[in-house]
C-alpha cells in the first residue's frame, strides 16, 4: 500500500489559516506565561497543536533563537529492551544513541571517529594496545560520575559469552579491557583491530557499572525495560507500550544542555502513516524510501534531504553453487544487467551505480577510479560461452547435461529488493539462463541465507565508516559470508588491512582489494543508495549523517521559527 | 442448570486445548524461526547459547509439555524479545484494545439497531432502500483504505484530528485528547459491525412483524409504539445478541489492520509483531486468551438466550 502519487486532496486555505492563528495565540499565551513558568526541564508542549511555543515566543522576542520544543520522530515497534549489549534491532537502537554515549562518534565531514566519552586515543606501533583517555566532566542520569569502570564493565558483558552478546563478533580480536585509572581504558588485542574507533562509535553505548553489576544481563530488568540510565544528551522520562517513549533533556550533559527540551519517540507500525504524520505536522523527522517521497516531496512544510548513505544493494551469489564458480561467468552475470534501469527502477535514481562492495560514501576509501560494468549483452554471453555454456534445444544454456536453472530469493517486506530480483530475472532470461524467482517471509529467507541454502539472493547490507567490515562479508569462511566467497588474496588484503597502522598504506591496501573484487565478482553490483531524510522545515541543526550517526548529534538540533 | 454448565465448561475447556495445540503445531512446523536467532551477525556460539536460553534446544514435545505445565500454572512464560511475562505483556496491552472495542460496538449498536429497525418498519422505502445500500456500502469498503482516507482527510488536509496512537504523548492526559484519538479508529473499526448487525436486525425484525401475535396486537388496536415495544423488538433481538456475543471476542484480540494503521497499542497489534518476530510465547499467550473469551462469550450468549426467551431451555 503506498500513497498516490499526487496530493489527492487540495491542502491550501483552510490549514493556512489555521496555523497562523495559532501561531499568533501560542506566542501570545506563552509570552504572558512566561515569567511565572520555570524555564528548566521545560512544558514546552502547553498549548494543544502548537508543537514549539517555547522556540517561536523566544524567536519572537529576540533571545537565544534555539532553545526548547520536543521533537517528534517515528520508530516502528516498542524499543525494548534498551540495553546495547543484548539488542541490535533498530529501534531500539535509535533511542539508545540519544540515551547513551559512545567511546567516539562519526565527524560529518570527514566520516573519521572524532570525540566523544574518549577525548583522546592512540595505537601502539604493532597495533596490539589501544588507549583511550576519558572526559572527566561525564554524569550518569543519577547523578554518579562516570569513569573508566564502566567501559571495562561493558566491553567486559559484551565479551563474556554466556551474555551471547550482540555485539560480541565486533570484537572477537579484544583479549580484554584493562581500566588503568579513572580516566583511561587500554584496549589489549589478540590481532589489530584498526577499526576500533569506529567500530566502538557506531556500536555499543557505555553501560553503568554501579547499577548493573552483578544483575542478569539479558532479564526484564528495571534498567532494560522501564528506565534505562545512560551519559547522554536525554534520559528517560517514560516508555508506554505500543505508544510512545519520551525523554526530557539531561541538564547536565558535558557538551552543555541539549537546545530542545524533549524527545518523543512516537511507535507508528505503518510507513504510509509516518507519511502522513510528517504531513499533518505530528512527527518532524523520518527516513523514507524512494517510493514513498513522491507523497511528500512537495509538502511547502517539509525539507528532503539527502545524502550517500554507508550501504551497499547487490545480489549475494553462491560461489560454492557449481554455477557461479567460474568467475567469467559471475562477471557475465553482472555485464547482463542493465543497472542504470535498475537503479531508476529500485531506488528512484536517488544513488549511483555500484563498483566493488565498499560504498561510494565511504569515500576515503572509495576507489573512484573503478567504472561501474557497462551493460554488455554481446560480451555477457561470450563471457558464458567462454565458461562453456551453450544453447540446448530449448535454448536456455547447459554444460554437461546440466541446466542453467537457479533461483532468485528475496524476503517480502521490501518494494526496491522486489524491483531488483524482477528486473535481474528479465536481464538473465536474455542471456539464455532459467531464473525463477522465490519470495520468501523475512525469517525463512533470514534462515536460508545463514545456512547458506540460496543460489543468488537479493541483499542489502549497511557498513561501518570503516572498509573492515569487509571482513565480515567477504573473508573466507567469515560469518555474514553468504555467498561463500573464497579468495585467499582477498583474504589477505583484508587482514593486512585492519592491521595496518599507517592511514596511507591502508587506503592502498582497500584500494588493491577493491580492483580484485570488482573483477572476481565478490557480489553482483547493484547499487549505493542515497538516504533520504524528511524533516519539518523548522528543524534545524542536523549534520549530513544518516540516521543512526546523526542521532548522536541531537544536543545540538533545535527548533526555528 | 448447574450441570449444564459444568458440561459446557469442560467442553470450553477442551476447545481451548484443541486451539492451543493447533497453534503449537503450526508454530513448530512454520518455516523460518524466532527473528532473535536470525541474527547474520551472531556467531554460531552465541546462536547455540541463546537457542539453549530459551529452551529452544529441547525436543518438541518437551516444549510443548513445558508450556502446558506453565499454563496450569497460571504462567505463560516470557516474551522471547523483551523477556517480559507474557500477561504483563498482554494486559499492558489489553485496555487499550477493549476500549476501543467496546466504543466501536457501542457505536455500531447504537447506529445499526435504529436503523435496521427503521428499515424494516418502512420496508421497500427508499429510507430502507438507502440503509441497506449504505449496509452493502460498509460491507465491502476494506478497512485499511477507509483508515488511510479518514488519516488523509481527517488529520492531513483539516489537521482537525490525530492520525494514530491512543493520546498526544507529552501532554497531560484529557478525555477530550482521549476521545480525538478514539474518533476515527472507532468509525472504521465499527463500520463493518454496523452493516453486518443492520441487515440483522432488519430481517429479524421483518420476521417478527409478519408473525401471528403481531397481527392480533394490531387486531386489538394496540397503538404501534406498543406493538414495536412490547411485542416485536423482545423476540427480534434475540439473534442479534447472538451475533454480538460473536463480536464479544473482538473486544480483547483486537483489530489487527485498525491498530497497525492507527498506531493504536492494542493487543491486535502486538500479536502482528509477535507474528512477525516469531515470538512464541506471546503468540501462544495471545491465542489462549482469545481463545478462552470466544468460548466463554458464546457460553453467556446462550445462557442470555434462554433468558430472553422462556422457551428455549438449558441443558
Amino acid at each position: 500500500v503506498s500513497l498516490p502519487e499526487h496530493q489527492p486532496f487540495p491542502t491550501t486555505g483552510i490549514r493556512l489559516t489555521r496555523r497562523g492563528l495559532l501561531l499568533t495565540l501560542s506566542a501570545s499565551l506563552v509570552a504572558a506565561c512566561t515569567p511565572t513558568t520555570p524555564s528548566a526541564g521545560g512544558s514546552a508542549t502547553a498549548v494543544p497543536g502548537a508543537p514549539a511555543p517555547t522556540a517561536r515566543a523566544t524567536a519572537a522576542s529576540g533571545a537565544n533563537v534555539s532553545t526548547g520544543g520536543t521533537l517528534r520522530l517515528p520508530i516502528s515497534i516498542d524499543p525494548i529492551p534498551l540495553n546495547g549489549v543484548i539488542s541490535n534491532e533498530l529501534s531500539s537502537l535509535l533511542v539508545r544513541r540519544v540515551l547513551f554515549s559512545y567511546l567516539t562518534r562519526v565527524d560529518p565531514a570527514t566520516k573519521q571517529a572524532v570525540p566523544d566519552l574518549a577525548t583522546k586515543w592512540d595505537v601502539s606501533a604493532d597495533g596490539l594496545t589501544w588507549t583511550f583517555t576519558l572526559r572527566n566532566d561525564v554524569k550518569w542520569h543519577d547523578g554518579q560520575p562516570f569513569s573508566a569502570d564502566d567501559v571495562k564493565f561493558t566491553f567486559d558483558q559484551i565479551l563474556d559469552p554466556a551474555n551471547s552478546s550482540v555485539e560480541r563478533s565486533n570484537y572477537l580480536d579484544v583479549s580484554e579491557v584493562v581500566a588503568v585509572d579513572p580516566r583511561m581504558v587500554r584496549f589489549q588485542m589478540k590481532n589489530p583491530l584498526m577499526s576500533l574507533p569506529i567500530i566502538t562509535g557506531a556500536t555499543v553505548g557505555i553501560l553503568p557499572k554501579h547499577l548493573l553489576q552483578g544483575k542478569p544481563l539479558r532479564d526484564a530488568t528495571e534498567f532494560n525495560n522501564v528506565m534505562p540510565i545512560g551519559t547522554g544528551p536525554f534520559k528517560m522520562k517514560s516508555i508506554t507500550s505500543g505508544s510512545d517513549v519520551q525523554l526530557v533533556a539531561n541538564e547536565a550533559f558535558y557538551r552543555g544542555r541539549p537546545k530542545l527540551d524533549a524527545v518523543i519517540f512516537k511507535i507508528v507500525p505503518d510507513s504510509n502513516v509516518v507519511l502522513a504524520q510528517l504531513k499533518s505536522g505530528e512527527l518532524d523527522f523520518a527516513t523514507v524510501e524512494a517510493g514513498d517521497l513522491a507523497a511528500v516531496q512537495n509538502d511547502p512544510n517539509l525539507v528532503l534531504k539527502e545524502y550517500p548513505a554507508p550501504e551497499w544493494w547487490y545480489y549475494v551469489v553462491n560461489e560454492k553453487n557449481s554455477l557461479f564458480s567460474d568467475k567469467r561467468v559471475r562477471q557475465a552475470l553482472v555485464y547482463g544487467l542493465d543497472r542504470d534501469a535498475i537503479l531508476k527502477a529500485a531506488a528512484l535514481n536517488h544513488g549511483v551505480s555500484m563498483t566493488a562492495t565498499i560504498p561510494s560514501a565511504l569515500s576515503d576509501w572509495y576507489d573512484a577510479s573503478l567504472k561501474p560494468y557497462p551493460f554488455d549483452v554481446a560480451k555477457a554471453k561470450s563471457l558464458l560461452s567462454d565458461a562453456g555454456w551453450m544453447p540446448g534445444s530449448d535454448s536456455v544454456l547447459q554444460k554437461a547435461g546440466q541446466k542453467f536453472s537457479f533461483k532468485i530469493s528475496l524476503d517480502n517486506t521490501s518494494a526496491a529488493r522486489k524491483q531488483m530480483a524482477v528486473l535481474a530475472q528479465q536481464y538473465w532470461k536474455t542471456l539464455g539462463l532459467d531464473p525463477t524467482i522465490d519470495e520468501l517471509s523475512r525469517t525463512v529467507w533470514a534462515q536460508n541465507m545463514t545456512n547458506r541454502t540460496i543460489d543468488i539472493s537479493v541483499a542489502n547490507t549497511p557498513s561501518s565508516w570503516d572498509p573492515d567490515t569487509q571482513r565480515r562479508f567477504y573473508l573466507s569462511n567469515a560469518g555474514s559470508n553468504f555467498g561463500q566467497y573464497s579468495n585467499p588474496d582477498a583474504d589477505k588484503l583484508l587482514n593486512a588491512g585492519v592491521a595496518e597502522t599507517d592511514t596511507s598504506k591502508r587506503k592502498s591496501i582497500y584500494v588493491q582489494y577493491q580492483q580484485l573484487v570488482y573483477d572476481d565478482v565478490n557480489a553482483i553490483a547493484g547499487y549505493y543508495p542515497n538516504e533520504l531524510r524528511i524533516t519539518a522545515k523548522k528543524l534545524q541543526g542536523l549534520p549530513d549523517l544518516p540516521i543512526r550517526d546523526v542521532m548522536t548529534y541531537m544536543d545540538q538540533w533545535y527548533f526555528q521559527g | 442448570v448447574q450441570r449444564y454448565l459444568a458440561l459446557r465448561l469442560l467442553h470450553a475447556l477442551l476447545v481451548v486445548w484443541v486451539v492451543a495445540t493447533a497453534t503449537f503445531t503450526l508454530l513448530v512446523l512454520s518455516p523460518g524461526g524466532p527473528e532473535l536467532l536470525l541474527d547474520p551477525s551472531m556467531s554460531a556460539e552465541d546462536r547455540a547459547t541463546l537457542t539453549h536460553n530459551l529452551g529452544l534446544d529441547q525436543p518438541v514435545y518437551v516444549q510443548y509439555a513445558r508450556w502446558l505445565v506453565g499454563v496450569a500454572h497460571l504462567d505463560l512464560g516470557r516474551s522471547f524479545g523483551t523477556r517480559q511475562p507474557v500477561a504483563t505483556v498482554i494486559f499492558e496491552r489489553l485496555p487499550a484494545t477493549a476500549l476501543l472495542g467496546l466504543a466501536s460496538l457501542a457505536l455500531a449498536l447504537g447506529v445499526a439497531v435504529p436503523a435496521g429497525i427503521l428499515a424494516a418498519r418502512r420496508q421497500g422505502s427508499w429510507l430502507d432502500r438507502g440503509l441497506m445500500f449504505a449496509s452493502l456500502v460498509g460491507l465491502s469498503i476494506p478497512s485499511f483504505w477507509l483508515a488511510i482516507v479518514l488519516i488523509l482527510v481527517g488529520a492531513v488536509t483539516l489537521r482537525a484530528l490525530p492520525s494514530g496512537g491512543m493520546v498526544t504523548p507529552g501532554e497531560p492526559f484529557s478525555v477530550g485528547d482521549l476521545v480525538k484519538h478514539l474518533l476515527l479508529p472507532t468509525i472504521v473499526l465499527a463500520l463493518l459491525t454496523m452493516a453486518e448487525l443492520a441487515k440483522y436486525t432488519r430481517s429479524s425484525v421483518l420476521g417478527v412483524l409478519r408473525r401471528d401475535y403481531v397481527r392480533t396486537a394490531r387486531g386489538k388496536g394496540l397503538p404501534e409504539r406498543t406493538i414495536l415495544l412490547r411485542h416485536t423488538l423482545r423476540n427480534a433481538l434475540v439473534p442479534v445478541v447472538t451475533v454480538i456475543g460473536l463480536l464479544l471476542p473482538r473486544l480483547v484480540g483486537g483489530a489487527v489492520v485498525t491498530e497497525t494503521v492507527f498506531s493504536w497499542p492494542g493487543v491486535g497489534r502486538l500479536s502482528v509483531m509477535a507474528a512477525f518476530q516469531r515470538d512464541y510465547p506471546v503468540v501462544m499467550g495471545v491465542t489462549l486468551m482469545v481463545s478462552v473469551v470466544v468460548v466463554l462469550s458464546s457460553l453467556l450468549v446462550d445462557v442470555l438466550y434462554a433468558y430472553l426467551d422462556p422457551r428455549i431451555r438449558l441443558g
